[in-house]
């Protein structure tokens, strides 16, 4: 083939090569800035440390809003079941105990707040001038007046979802800007939620006998709620029988419900439950129920705990 | 113009094509980062909750290792860090508060730990 029968086939190589180049340069070489990155790009086993923090933070100030913020940070759909399910799983791989209870706590007084009420934290992070100034719960980024750092603009607005729980978005601008690195701090609400006062103890509101062979075992079945009638997740439930003690927290079968939890007794065993700190204690055995045809079997309980 | 430069055109060209893609249009995604990556002001959030832990806890060791989460530097210097952050940006008083007495307790907790004799002899 001569030179002139060749075409312009070259240049379109060339493209190719200069292509490739500059994929390998961005990607490979010089990728993205991988520097002030968010909460939720964090590894899942740093953000169950993320979340543990947040819930021993709470368990220590009691600020609620704080806390909610803080969650929204890391974007999860169902934050008061990530609580729940890290403490379950915190209790059986053997994690200290005070930070199971925290994420426990946490998610239970998150399972509280009203289905209305942001769940999720309303992080605007703006670049403003405001001043800030005691309170907590909005994430705010302030530009300062002279150091020079290419940061992208992000807003992270509150959004509905399918199930009225409302989670976070974000739009992220590429475009950098001459600015400060943002700066998270915090601003009141417009209204701010007083800091959350105790709830008062769980009181049992329903005891039913529950004898259905199939079930097999002599299950107690627990269900916690709130007074919306939802139910809670991560409510501490500490059970005696003889010298021993087992403690277990809602929310472990999610399929069964947020608030429900249950315990296999052996009979002729009388058991002591306690739902939550200060709530009353109720003393079980296990039934005996009788078939149509006269057969005999262990029953069990349904226990429904609500706030009064 | 001859071929060679046409086609050192082309492939300038195709880096500039390269890179807009690969910073613009599809960038690195990073997923399953470290803390020590997180922004500064979410840095100084977690040693804000460190230190509200702590105010309860009063424990320098137990504030010392979530400190570690942040990259396992000084963790002195970390609080330090933070605390200048905070003062920058406002924080409240009470916020500053809490992270002067966590600087003081794990100060105090450094301190004694370098003060104990390491492998005395007997």
């Amino acid at each position: 083939m001569t030179r002139e029968t060749r075409g312009p086939w070259y240049l379109l190589t060339g493209v190719i090569l200069g292509f490739i180049a500059g994929l390998l340069y961005a990607w490979v070489i010089s990728p993205a800035e991988y520097t002030n990155t968010h909460p939720h790009a964090l590894r899942s086993d740093y953000k169950d440390a993320y979340r543990a923090a947040i819930a021993l933070a709470y368990s220590a100030t009691g600020d609620m809003t704080r806390a909610i913020a803080r969650l929204g940070l890391l974007n999860e759909q169902d934050p008061a079941s990530a609580l729940a399910e890290q403490s379950q799983r915190y209790l059986a791989e053997g994690y200290s105990y005070e930070t199971a209870l925290a994420l426990a706590r946490l998610s239970a007084a998150l399972g509280e707040v009203p289905a209305s009420a942001p769940r999720t934290a309303t992080s605007s992070l703006l670049l403003s001038e405001t001043p800030i100034s005691e309170g907590a719960a909005t994430l705010e980024t302030e530009p300062a007046p002279s150091e020079t750092v290419e940061t992208p603009n992000e807003t992270t607005t509150p959004e509905g979802t399918d199930e009225g729980l409302p989670t976070a978005t974000e739009t992220l601008s590429p475009t950098p800007t001459l600015t400060r690195t943002p700066i998270l701090t915090f601003t009141p609400l417009p209204t701010r939620t007083p800091t959350p006062t105790l709830a008062p103890p769980f009181v049992m509101r329903e005891q039913a006998l529950v004898c259905e062979p199939e079930i097999g075992d002599a299950l107690i079945q627990i269900i916690v709620q709130n007074n919306a009638g939802e139910g809670i997740p991560g409510v501490e439930i500490v059970i005696h029988w003889g010298e021993q003690e087992e403690h277990f927290f809602t929310g472990l079968k999610p399929e069964m419900g947020w608030g429900y939890a249950d315990f296999t007794m052996t009979p002729e065993t009388n058991y002591t439950l306690l739902i939550g700190e200060g709530g009353e204690a109720v003393s079980l055995f296990v039934p005996e129920c009788s078939g149509d045809q006269g057969e005999r079997y262990w029953g069990g309980w349904r226990l429904v705990f609500a706030h009064p | 113009m001859s071929r060679w430069i046409r086609f050192l055109i082309a492939i300038i060209i195709g880096i500039g094509i390269g890179l807009f893609y690969g910073w613009v249009v599809d960038p690195v995604d990073y997923v399953d980062t470290t803390p020590d990556s997180l922004r500064q002001d979410y840095q100084a959030d977690y040693v804000l909750m460190a230190a509200e832990a702590y105010q309860l806890e009063r424990d320098p060791a137990l504030a010392v290792g979530r400190l570690a989460f942040l990259g396992g530097g000084d963790p002195l210097e970390t609080i330090r860090s933070a605390i200048v952050f905070a003062s920058e940006v406002g924080y409240s008083q009470s916020d500053l508060a809490r992270l002067e007495l966590l600087y003081e307790g794990v100060e105090s907790y450094s301190g004694a730990i370098q003060d104990t004799p390491q492998g005395a002899a007997p």
